[in-house]
């Protein structure tokens, strides 16, 4: 023990290069964990990008893509829902609610999504929040919209602004639906999700918008003014797919089968659980990617803490010499070496966690505004406590090569101060 | 005989050439001894040998009954702890340490030297704070200073201190007055020699210096009793010595 205590005071004799050592060490494993830590609040935030619907149902695609159109606004649906089929799916007495969507129609790059209030009362998002207007309210007038939180902010709109709504999904559509302008009576808090790159109107609205229009043009000499169209039934002709909650988690195979198996017309339902890991399995190699680069960053750290003590070595091989004379054995050497390496990892390691739950703390509400990814701060998980042990090892290994160059030297110095 | 050598060959590999041939050399308790040799002439060599960092190639080196050659290395390293004193010729200090801690340093390796220190003195601090003042080196403001700002002379005290320190049968002075003036030389073996008077020490002191080997009890011209030393080619035993 007494060769520890030399070891700390040493390290303290040379605060300046153990201070800059231990604070490369720190920061590398603050990103390791804190990268560690992102990236599986990242899979777990994005596979919830849509929980507590049971089953996402559309016109029969594959899995993936109906999930890209129906959750992330990506592609188009190949054909739609009748709504006569999605009225009788909705009335399966395992269906506890519906949510339908109609997508088709963009403002500004934005795309426009056709639903009923229910939306705002079943989307789910990271493990069960529900969407949260920030301003205003959801829409009760045929003609209102709610926005999206990044739909607002990059477009500057706020409430009661005036927009038009674009034919189709293109930027510089020429078909617009300006005759039918759309109030913005809400703003919706930003969740991290593509629900704040979605204007969100009724169904009804988007039937509206289109009484005049026939396979994606205005009918020559048909014209419906917005205060007609009120008068007229808007009960939309389909939909382009919809959410599901069902009244009990183990009905779930047996509804899906019942929408896959639907006689009228060809159907899709599927788990979004099971679909958002098959598309994160797609796209979640740049996490594995960033945790190597993250375990690279600790090898840098620990060469750091190399360097500075093989260079340290040619100058205490007096030390050394001294310590022999008063009767260390070139174990003690080696311990001496090894201690400095010993409290550098180790308080680097701490130093490191302190670090990181500090950003934490000061981080979470930005990442959660921003990223709409929720990161709890509790103890480290047990795959974390393997990181930290692989560090720890890492430096103990690393410090063992100076410590045995030094126990070489004095063994064979001896006595013998050698500069 | 603290030291009794006894047909010592000593040579750094099988195949190197021999570096110290002492057919005899006794030391007797509380003796004084002054060893005298150009450089080259094996004065490390023989300090390494009597201190147990190597070992005879023939002949024996007893040292306080224990001949050393028959001892593992582990177990020299704890003898040297606990009977031997060593006073190098500068930079004796470990710069991270302060002045008392340099002095106790002996008794964090010996636990026999941390008991008799501690007999003398109730705590390990005050023993090594009596011997400094015994060395005059008593200003509370010196033990306050980084050993790296003391003087020479006064860095040479502190590592006599140390030497002293948990009272060893056998102090080892290799050329510890060369870094210091003339006039500071005499004072600092006399300090020594009442020291090791004090705690009935035997003191070995190398030096090239012959100005100083009056004040001793006996002297030993190891260029003399060196008998590799007078056939070997001086200049490869110099690079020897130096590596």
């Amino acid at each position: 023990m007494a060769i520890l205590s030399l070891a700390w005071q040493s390290l303290l004799n040379r605060r300046v290069t153990a201070l800059l050592t231990l604070i490369s060490i720190a920061l590398s494993v603050t990103l390791l964990v804190g990268v560690e830590r992102l990236r599986t609040e990242a899979r777990a935030s994005f596979a919830s990008t849509l929980s507590g619907t049971d089953l996402i149902v559309g016109a029969r695609t594959g899995a993936v893509q109906l999930l890209l159109y129906s959750v992330f606004r990506i592609g188009d649906a190949t054909n739609n829902i009748s709504w006569e089929s999605y009225q009788d799916i909705a009335a399966h007495p395992k269906v506890a609610w519906t949510v339908p969507i109609s997508l088709g129609d963009s403002h500004r790059g934005f795309r426009v999504l056709g639903t009923t209030p229910a939306y705002f009362e079943h989307y789910r998002y990271a493990r069960g929040r529900q969407l949260a207007i920030e301003t205003g309210q959801p829409f009760a007038d045929l003609y209102d919209t709610v926005l999206g939180a990044e739909v607002a902010a990059e477009l500057g709109y706020k409430l009661g602004d005036e927009i038009i709504v674009a034919h189709g999904a293109s930027d510089v559509s020429f078909a617009r639906h300006d005759d039918k302008p759309f109030r913005v009576v809400g703003i919706l808090a930003r969740t991290g999700t593509p629900v704040d790159r979605t204007l969100h109107v009724s169904l009804e609205a988007i039937e509206a918008i289109h009484v005049d229009w026939q396979s994606g043009a205005p009918i020559p000499g048909m014209s419906v003014s917005a205060e007609q169209a009120r008068a007229m039934d808007l009960t939309p002709k389909a939909i382009t797919a919809f959410l599901m909650g069902l009244t009990s988690k183990v009905a779930t195979f047996q509804v899906q089968r019942y929408v896959n198996e639907y006689p009228e017309e060809p159907l899709l339902a599927i788990l979004p659980g099971v679909a958002l890991s098959q598309l994160w399995n797609l796209i979640g190699v740049a996490e594995n990617a960033l945790l190597i680069v993250s375990a690279f960053v600790v090898v840098v750290g620990l060469f750091g803490m190399l360097t500075a003590l093989l260079t340290s070595l040619n100058e205490r091989r007096r030390e050394m010499a001294i310590l022999r004379s008063v009767g260390a054995r070139p174990g003690h050497v080696f311990a001496l070496i090894m201690g400095e390496a010993g409290f550098l990892t180790l308080l680097g390691t701490l130093l490191g966690m302190a670090l990181l739950y500090l950003s934490l703390i000061l981080g979470r509400p930005i990442i959660e505004s921003r990223f709409g990814i929720f990161v709890p701060i509790g103890g480290p998980t047990s795959y974390e406590w393997l990181l930290l042990g692989a560090v720890i090892t890492a430096g103990f290994l690393v410090g063992s090569i100076p410590g045995y160059r030094a126990y070489r030297l004095s063994l064979a110095d001896g006595l013998s101060v050698r500069v | 005989m603290v030291i009794d050598i006894k047909g010592l060959q000593f040579r750094w590999q099988p195949s190197a050439p021999m570096v110290l041939d002492i057919e005899d050399l006794t030391v007797a308790p509380g003796e004084r001894l002054f060893i005298k040799g150009p450089s080259g002439s094996g004065k490390s060599t023989l300090l390494g040998l009597i201190s147990g960092v190597a070992t005879a190639s023939v002949g024996s080196v007893r040292i306080i009954d224990h001949a050393l050659e028959r001892l593992g290395s582990v177990e020299r390293d704890h003898f040297r702890a606990n009977h031997i004193g060593y006073i190098f010729q500068m930079f004796n200090l470990i710069p991270y340490l302060s002045v008392v801690d340099n002095v106790t340093l002996p008794c964090r390796f010996s636990a026999k030297r941390r008991a008799k220190a501690l007999a003398r003195g109730k705590r390990l601090n005050a023993e090594a704070r009596r011997l400094l003042a015994h060395l005059d080196m008593d200003h509370a403001d010196l033990h306050r200073r980084a050993v790296t700002t003391l003087s020479v002379g006064q860095q040479q005290r502190v590592a006599a201190a140390r030497a002293l320190m948990g009272s060893p049968e056998l102090l080892i002075a290799d050329e510890p007055t060369s870094s210091l003036d003339a006039d500071r030389r005499e004072s600092f073996i006399r300090l020594l020699f009442d020291e090791c008077r004090e705690s009935g020490a035997t003191l070995v002191f190398v030096s090239h210096d012959a100005s100083l080997e009056h004040l001793f009890d006996r002297s030993f011209d190891l260029a003399a009793v060196n008998r590799s030393a007078q056939r070997a080619l001086g200049e490869t035993l110099a690079e020897r010595e130096e590596v």
